[in-house]
């Protein structure tokens, strides 16, 4: 019992696929495993696995976020631009986490109270951010205060700084991912119709999904920040498809209503790897893309089919217990 | 202390649902609203509790109005619905969806999982499916959905339960948990409306009616002061379900062969055949296999090892629903979730199977409407999208189609599911002429043992996977009492 439910878990074939990933790219490149990698790994990524967190809410939701990469890339100049008034840091943090609630409660509104399409809707926000950002700053530039930015860089215990810092934001998930609002949320993007007429609040759920992601968009575009330790207008831009690719290959479905955040990130773990495995085993930076979007490709294909294959096996093992057990009850 | 609903009207586009209909419950009392498939039942249902607005008249709920179109208003001031097409929520389970709309937390914000579970058991224990709430509900079977539909209505405890349809789909076993639940909310101070078709249940659980016909309140008052046939009279049909006897069955050759069925897991193989000019019905308790053989012949189920179909001695392309239509199999379900295109047109939703026919000729508006008429479909036009109508003319399109497609082999899942007597009657009608004089094999299963008895020819009836009677409407074998005694010698004997 205790088995089926891992193996049929939405996110099991995203876990497989991370950890075979992180396997290959080790014996291609086993420097990865030394501190110094570590950093400079997880401070490539950390923004990335961040901001799939806010893609899961969208998408959970049946919303999509094409704004992700443009909302990262305005809080990154947007707090480059404040430090450079002299903000203090924790001003700063306040700032942008406000500033990624308010791209998040647009977004919101425009989906949830004036029910535009989302795909349309946030591919929309998207320019008028991108807009916004280019404003601000045009060029890579600036600067960060110099001990965030060593803090981020920086490791304890032979553990990257990054990555304890995303332990916490995992914790942080926790707390979504146990709330009534995430059940109700799941509801919402799996049948919208049938969750109104239970009595729920469609609209204002969806609108919520979308400030929630706006947050997790923030603390994106913060670490960022910190672990470039610049501004830089473009950096951020694939996001928005990086997020889309690594929660559905994570389990996450379009459709909406199911998958998890968890498997959502070893989504784009697995994403981000692909990228680092192109690079070491060497091949010409010409031929980089293509591998890495076969890569994708066949990530992708082996997720969803077994993915689906694993969850018919799970529920007809169901289904036959269930009438094993009635035929001995009769 | 009362439900009222006053001088309610609706527009649909250009039909008028609802014209000035007003109707009150009181405490204790279970008014049925009765009426035929586009009558506005359903329509009222709705906007007494906060799914559709009314286009004028309010609604009051001992005293306070629901001022806005809102189900979780209405639930707050004390409505309960179940709804026809459900409001479960597939993809959750069952103990989650019965918390969704009041979910117990922790912290404010935190799902509390242990009160959730023990709410979720409490409601589930009084449909007796308690050991059900960690399953997904799309993993449930349909008489389960429906009672857990009941379940979720009674969570809030609403002083007024309006229950559309719920029955129609539950069997008798489930209906007898159903009618105690009920019995418990009315004497309890509770009131309740009650729209269903069978009239032995109006009469069973509601003590006054209200009769809709063509979205008119045509009569109100105490349902022991009238008689059944004036009630179908209203219902728009005239005639009673009438079971002529069957003009004699054409007997035709054998023309669905199949063999080594394991209609359960891990059911010992059984072979069936089907004649052609013959209507069998599959009867039985729910979910003893009818399901399977049904959606095995029709291609929308993969073959178990040792699986063999024939149709006129040509093998089947088992599990390949699109082939095997092309081999002239048609497939009707009651359940129209899965059957129609509710957006698209009436046109486009009869033309649709022959679109995966390749090289059928497309019928023209003509033909499609001379098909309709058969039905005496109620329609605005055949441009308009199916999911205007009412669910039970909705059904009778998809009959219908059947007309046009004239198919060597009909497989009907429940497909009078939901719809009025009279209906039911053009549906039967269909049914037979498509058997019997154009010499179509019609398999069909029902809910409903009357039914099955009344439309068929011959019945086997299962259980556990296996053929345990076959009574025949020749051998004078046949009837409701048979199959119910049939299956129910065994359940027995067990």
């Amino acid at each position: 019992m205790m088995l089926r439910q891992v193996w049929s878990h939405p996110s099991f074939p995203a876990g497989v696929l991370a950890v075979l990933a992180l396997v290959f790219a080790l014996s291609v490149n086993p420097g990865l495993l030394s501190t110094g990698s570590m950093i400079g790994w997880s401070t490539s990524q950390l923004g990335l696995w961040t901001a799939v967190l806010g893609q899961t809410l969208a998408l959970m939701g049946r919303g999509i976020d094409l704004s992700v990469g443009a909302g990262v890339s305005l809080v990154n100049v947007a707090a480059i631009a404040l430090f450079e008034a002299g903000w203090p840091t924790a001003g700063v943090i306040v700032a942008m986490l406000i500033l990624g609630l308010l791209i998040g409660a647009a977004n919101g509104a425009l989906i949830g109270w004036l029910r535009l399409n989302p795909l349309l809707a946030t591919f929309a926000t998207s320019f008028v951010l991108l807009g916004l950002t280019l404003q601000i700053r045009s060029a890579p530039g600036g600067s960060a205060p110099m001990a965030a930015v060593m803090f981020m860089n920086g490791a304890t215990w032979g553990i990257p700084n990054a990555m304890l810092v995303f332990v916490l934001v995992l914790l942080l998930w926790g707390l979504v991912a146990r709330s009534a609002f995430w059940l109700r949320l799941r509801a919402t993007g799996a049948d919208p119709v049938r969750a109104w007429n239970s009595g729920l609040p469609t609209a204002r759920i969806k609108v919520m999904s979308y400030v929630m992601a706006g947050f997790f968009t923030a603390l994106s575009g913060l670490f960022v920040t910190f672990c470039v330790g610049a501004g830089d207008p473009l950096f951020a831009q694939p996001y928005t498809l990086l997020t889309i690719a690594g929660a559905v290959i994570g389990g996450v479905s379009l459709g909406g209503g199911t998958g998890s955040g968890y498997g959502a990130v070893l989504g784009a773990v697995f994403v981000g790897l692909t990228s680092d495995i192109a690079l070491g085993i060497g091949v010409s930076p010409f031929w980089q893309q293509l591998i890495v979007g076969c890569v994708l490709l066949t990530g992708l294909a082996v997720v969803v089919r077994a993915g689906r294959w694993l969850k018919a096996k799970s529920d007809s093992t169901v289904t036959r217990s269930a009438f094993e057990t009635k035929g001995k009850a009769a | 202390m009362t439900l009222v609903l006053q001088g309610i009207s609706r527009d649909f586009g250009p039909v008028r649902a609802l014209d000035d209909v007003s109707l009150a419950i009181g405490p204790g009392e279970c008014r049925a609203l009765y009426g035929g498939n586009g009558s506005g039942k359903s329509t009222m249902a709705k906007i007494a509790s906060g799914i559709l607005s009314a286009g004028a008249g309010r609604v009051l709920v001992d005293d306070r109005p629901l001022a806005r179109t809102s189900p979780a208003e209405a639930r707050a001031l004390g409505v309960g619905i179940t709804f026809q097409e459900l409001s479960l929520i597939g993809e959750l389970t069952t103990g989650e969806n019965l918390v969704l709309a009041d979910v117990p937390r922790r912290f404010g914000f935190l799902l509390d999982r242990r009160g959730a579970d023990a709410a979720a058991h409490a409601a589930l224990k009084r449909v007796g499916l308690a050991g059900l709430r960690g399953r997904r509900v799309e993993l449930l079977q349909t008489g389960e959905k429906y009672l857990v539909e009941l379940a979720k209505a009674l969570q809030s405890h609403p002083r007024y339960l309006i229950i559309d349809e719920l029955t129609s789909a539950m069997h008798a076993s489930e209906v007898e948990i159903f009618a105690g639940l009920l019995a418990e909310h009315l004497a309890a101070g509770g009131g309740a409306l009650f729209v269903s078709h069978r009239l032995p249940e109006l009469r069973r659980f509601c003590n006054t009616i209200s009769v809709l016909r063509n979205g008119k309140l045509v009569f109100e008052g105490a349902l022991a002061d009238v008689a059944d046939d004036d009630l179908v009279k209203w219902a728009g049909g005239g005639h009673r379900d009438e079971m002529p006897a069957s003009r004699a069955p054409l007997a035709g050759e054998i023309r669905v062969q199949a063999t080594g069925l394991r209609p359960l897991p891990g059911a010992r193989p059984i072979n069936l055949a089907f004649r052609s000019g013959e209507i069998t019905g599959i009867g039985g308790l729910p979910d003893q296999g009818q399901k399977h053989i049904q959606r095995l012949l029709a291609g929308l189920q993969p073959a178990v090892a040792g699986e063999r179909v024939t149709l006129s001695g040509a093998a089947l392309a088992l599990g390949d629903s699109a082939a095997i239509a092309a081999q002239g199999i048609s497939f009707v379900s009651g359940d129209r979730d899965e059957m129609v295109f509710a957006r698209r047109t009436i046109r486009e939703n009869m033309q649709a199977p022959f679109v995966a026919m390749k090289g059928r000729p497309m019928p023209d508006d003509a033909a499609i409407l001379a098909a309709l008429d058969r039905l005496n479909t109620r329609h605005a036009g055949i441009d308009r999208p199916i999911g205007g109508l009412s669910g039970g003319n909705q059904q009778k399109i998809l009959v219908a189609r059947c007309l046009l497609l004239n198919p060597q082999v009909i497989v009907a899942e429940d497909c009078t599911k939901g719809i009025d007597v009279a209906s039911r009657n053009d549906v039967h009608h269909l049914l037979r002429e498509l058997a019997h004089v154009q010499g179509a094999a019609v398999i069909v299963t029902s809910s409903d043992d009357q039914e099955l008895a009344g439309l068929c020819d011959r019945v086997l009836v299962l259980d556990g996977g296996q053929v345990i009677a076959e009574l025949s409407k020749v051998e004078q074998t046949l009837d409701a009492q048979a199959i119910v005694s049939a299956y129910m010698k065994q359940e027995r004997a067990a």
